[in-house]
């Protein structure tokens, strides 16, 4: 059995990372307001966003807590800790200038 | 410290100390999952079954995510180990047949080893139990125009330890015996005279009492010993007030000053007293020409061999351009190596022959391993759809070998221990530290180390084999295609088995072979019906030739009128006893040599007339010593036939004159005539140093005609009607009458001596042979475990051909061809490596060639034969498949 292939590298924590910065979510939460923002255009398994989210808890990142969801039924918020926002912006800063230097060199004309 | 150190620590503390609680928490987050979909499939209007069918599938194999989650959760290889060792537990159990082989094939093999492996730790590896060992170097006289070390003489060692700058001190030291008297019967203690330096060499210290110095060296205050642990228990009970009181030692008054730890060893194990070395002034031994003393020094800090030997060899010049000027040089040696360095090799031999015992014990092992992988893969594709990654099930079924060979070492080492504690009933094999050997926490390490090797050894196969189990493939394929690269590792695995059988079979037989020629060697001499013993003559009391011929001639003379005596004598070395005698020889009507070095040495023994009668050895030419060869007729010796063949290749040697000194003309200032010898006959050739040495030049002279010559060591042989050992009651006895001080030790048969000559050589063929009979049965098992299998994979096959009207001999051939595919092929594997092998066994080796066709064909024959026996089995089922059953199955 191999893994489902992931974002590009390190991608996920990114997106994921950002999405408990608006608001504490559970799991399942999460994977459809991902592919609602993204306009369905990124697409998470579930194969590899619990594992995901098992990771940042584990490096402190986020914190999980057990609640009542609004059906009555417990499930595992994520939300962001403080070391998490600066990872966050960080992690975005990195991100942008990755991004505007890989836009600059698709922007180099053809000869 | 920031807030994130303390969240990723909370995490992983709850995730460590409740792993069950993490556990639920993944199932119910998943659930959660399960249920949050559900709904939103319902809502969009799917029946309440299909939406949850849909959820289920959206969200992939449940299982698999969760071991994902588990993977990123801390000390995920502990709790896969526990698992592990749970889920072998489970499945050796399930197993017991073929656990129990497994386990016993491993222990069998780990605890052979290790074993083997506690006589190599203790023996070569483990330092001498003295302080800083290492600095501890021996030291010969060292003759390089024949390349031989020898003892130096007494005063050069005085000159060694005076000049030298390298050694913090320089001891010598001598074996020697004395005979405990002023009892009721005289006792034989093996002795060593040290020099008192050899304590500080040493650095030991008493368990009573205190060591006696240099001051006991001088003649007068030498009656000082030191005693062994045994002897005190023995004599006085353990009595720490032994110290002070007097035991007589050659008649002698000795007062005990100290006694050593149990665990002191120091000569021969048996060694009882220790004696300063002291000389009465002008004693033949505490002269330049007398050479008996051994050397043992500890080297200042730091000082290197190399550098040690640089500051000897320029004393040692000095001596030889001073006094004997035949260029005697200095030899050195690690005190260690000396002791163990001879045994090295055989040693090492041996444990490569139980080495590939392990080896084909593992292949085994691998093999019964593959057969299970297979009945064990439906098991294993359900772990692997269950989410079990490829290495996850590898690392699985690794544990589960490694548990295996774990219990096979806990099983060996019990084995080890009591196969050490049985090596010295294995008789005199001349191994040396022979009390040290022990299965120590070094050696307990080697079999954890043995286990996990073997572990590995036989289970990465099958690992691998397990690690390619693919879902879809082996829910699609049938059993059998499957089954088909096993079948064939199993083969490879078989097929080495053989070869390796085959390399041990060719040694054992080799050895087998060799020991064999060794026990046909003619000794000179019929070794039954013989009796021998030592007679001891303290010194003190024999102080000159005459007195000691009275008490030889008087024991031959009682000792022969004695019923079922046929004949007695007596001699200064017996074969396969000690006491060398060298003497240098000349030949009148020779041109005489220009240096001592040149002279050459023989072997030189006193006997008493019966000697040869006695011992039964054949006069080839002239006579033996009759009563005229008496104390004032002309001197007369015989000479041995290699003595005779060396020196006087054409002519005759009877009537020669020859004499057991140098030439008059070296020692320019003498003017003695030293005396001659006419040679009257020529003796076969006595082996006195064993079978195997090839016989030495020998001269005996009559004790009548020895002057005043004498030694303490002699030897008694007596030629009995009937069992020689009936009569040793009766011989003691006659000794003691005639003289009460003299011990009657180590009274043996010639035969049991003979059979204690080759018993290094016996052992070490026994010991390949059990090697090589165990590697056979392995192998068989492993032949016909393949064969079983392979008959029964191909049952319908055979079956069918069978119904189309195959003969037996057909289907028989289509087996056996099969098994001999891989017997063939091993034996041409096996054969190649045995010659290659083969070469290391030189050393052990008599009269056999390396590489001897005719025995390489019998070993051959020999694993032919037992693989074609182990196939028989499954061919007779394979004869007997009933084609309807076949068919109606199928």
């Amino acid at each position: 059995m191999s893994k489902p292939p992931d974002l590009v590298q390190g991608t996920l924590d990114l997106l994921l990372l950002k999405i408990l910065a608006l608001e504490p979510l559970h799991g399942w939460a999460i994977g459809q307001r991902l592919r609602q923002v993204s306009d369905t255009q990124l697409q998470v398994s579930d194969g590899s966003l619990y594992p995901a989210l098992h990771k940042l808890e584990l490096a402190g990142w986020i914190a999980a807590e057990w609640k009542t969801t609004e059906l009555g039924r417990r499930a595992k918020f994520y939300s962001l800790t403080r070391a998490g926002r600066r990872r966050l912006d960080q992690e975005t800063e990195e991100w942008r200038r990755l991004s505007s230097a890989i836009t600059r060199v698709l922007q180099l004309k053809e000869v | 410290m920031s807030w994130r150190w303390i969240h990723a620590l909370t995490a992983h503390l709850r995730a460590i100390v409740r792993p069950a609680r993490a556990e639920r928490d993944l199932d119910d987050e998943m659930s959660f999952h399960i249920a949050m979909q559900t709904r939103m499939n319902s809502e969009a209007g799917m029946s309440e079954a299909e939406a949850n069918r849909k959820a289920r599938i959206a969200f992939g194999g449940l299982e698999p995510i969760k071991e994902h989650s588990r993977d990123v959760r801390p000390l995920r290889w502990a709790r896969d180990l526990l698992q592990d060792l749970r889920y072998a537990q489970r499945s050796l159990r399930r197993a017991p047949g073929f656990t129990a082989v497994a386990i016993v094939t491993l222990a069998l093999g780990i605890g052979a080893n290790t074993a083997l492996f506690s006589v190599v730790s203790s023996v070569l590896l483990r330092p001498l139990a003295f302080p800083e060992p290492d600095r501890l170097v021996r030291v010969w006289a060292f003759i390089p125009s024949a390349n031989v070390r020898r003892p130096p003489a007494l005063p050069d060692y005085r000159e060694l330890r005076d000049r030298n700058r390298t050694f913090d001190e320089l001891g010598a030291y001598a074996s020697g015996s004395y005979s405990a008297t002023g009892t009721d019967r005289p006792e034989f203690l093996p002795s060593v005279q040290v020099t008192a330096s050899i304590w500080s060499v040493l650095k030991v210290t008493p368990l009573h009492g205190q060591l006696f110095t240099d001051a006991a060296q001088q003649w007068g205050n030498h009656r000082v010993v030191v005693l062994s642990h045994e002897l005190w228990q023995r004599r006085f009970g353990g009595d720490p007030r032994a110290i002070g009181r007097v035991v007589e030692l050659d008649g002698q008054p000795f007062t005990v000053v100290a006694v050593m730890p149990r665990s002191f060893v120091f000569g021969a194990p048996s060694t009882q007293v220790w004696t300063p070395m002291a000389f009465a002034p002008g004693d033949a031994a505490d002269s330049r020409n007398t050479y008996f003393i051994e050397l043992l020094g500890r080297l200042q800090q730091g000082i290197t061999l190399p550098q040690s030997y640089a500051d000897l060899a320029i004393i040692a010049e000095d001596l030889d351009q001073r006094f004997s000027k035949s260029g005697v040089g200095i030899a050195l040696e690690d005190w260690q190596e000396s002791m163990v360095g001879p045994i090295r090799p055989t040693l090492l031999l041996l444990l490569g022959a139980v080495g590939l015992v392990l080896l084909i014990a593992c292949a085994n092992v691998a093999n019964l391993l593959l057969a299970r992988t297979t009945t064990r893969e439906q098991e294993l594709t359900v772990r692997a759809t269950l989410g079990a990654g490829r290495g996850r099930l590898a690392r699985q079924l690794l544990t589960e070998h490694l548990v295996l060979a774990s219990l096979g070492a806990a099983a060996a080492l019990p084995l080890a221990y009591a196969l050490v504690r049985a090596i010295p009933l294995l008789g005199p094999i001349g191994l040396p530290r022979l009390g040290e050997i022990a299965v120590d926490s070094r050696v307990a390490g080697f079999a954890a180390l043995l286990a996990l090797a073997t572990g590995v050894a036989f289970g990465v196969w099958p690992a691998r084999h397990a690690g390619r189990v693919s879902v879809v493939g082996s829910l699609k394929q049938t059993a059998r295609s499957v089954v088909g690269g096993r079948a064939r590792a199993r083969r490879v695995l078989v097929t080495a088995e053989i070869a390796l059988s085959l390399v041990l079979v060719v040694g054992a037989a080799l050895l087998i072979v060799s020991l064999q020629r060794v026990l046909r060697v003619d000794p000179g001499f019929e070794p039954d019906h013989l009796l021998t013993a030592r007679l001891n003559l303290p010194r003190a009391q024999f102080v000159d030739g005459e007195r000691t011929r009275r008490f030889l001639n008087q024991v031959t003379a009682d000792v022969a009128a004695l019923p079922g005596i046929r004949a007695a004598g007596i001699t200064t070395t017996l074969p396969l006893g000690d006491g060398e005698w060298g003497r240098m020889l000349t030949i009148d009507g020779r041109p005489a040599p220009t240096s001592f070095a040149q002279v050459p040495m023989i072997r030189y023994r006193l006997v008493t007339l019966d000697y040869f009668r006695a011992m039964g050895a054949a006069v080839r030419r002239g006579r033996a010593f009759t009563t005229d060869d008496a104390a004032g007729a002309p001197l007369v010796t015989i000479v041995n036939e290699t003595m005779a063949r060396r020196f006087w290749p054409d002519d005759d040697p009877i009537g020669q004159q020859i004499s057991f000194f140098p030439p008059e003309s070296l020692l320019p200032n003498s003017t003695t005539r030293f005396p001659r010898h006419t040679i009257i006959g020529v003796i076969a050739d006595l082996r006195q140093s064993g079978l195997e040495r090839d016989p030495e030049a020998e001269a005996f002279v009559p004790f009548a005609q020895s002057g005043n010559q004498s030694g303490s060591v002699h030897f008694l042989a007596a030629r009995t009607t009937g069992d020689p050992l009936a009569a040793v009651a009766v011989i003691e006895s006659t000794v003691h009458r005639i003289d009460r001080n003299v011990p009657v030790a180590n009274v043996r048969s010639m035969e049991s001596r003979l059979s204690d000559s080759v018993a290094q050589r016996r052992v070490v063929m026994l010991m390949v042979g059990g090697f090589a009979v165990l590697a056979v049965v392995i192998a068989v098992v492993g032949i016909y475990g393949v064969m079983a299998y392979m008959v029964g994979l191909r049952r319908t096959e055979l079956g069918v051909r069978a119904a189309m009207g195959a003969t037996a001999a057909q289907l028989v051939r289509i087996v056996i061809t099969e098994g001999m595919q891989m017997t063939l092929a091993g034996i041409a594997i096996g054969l190649v490596l045995a010659g290659a092998l083969s070469r290391l066994l030189v050393a052990q080796l008599f009269q056999i060639e390396a590489i001897d066709p005719l025995l390489y064909a019998t070993a051959t024959t020999l694993i032919v034969g037992v693989a074609g026996l182990a196939c028989s089995v499954p061919v007779y089922r394979a004869v007997r498949i009933n084609p309807a059953t076949v068919l109606r199955g199928e």
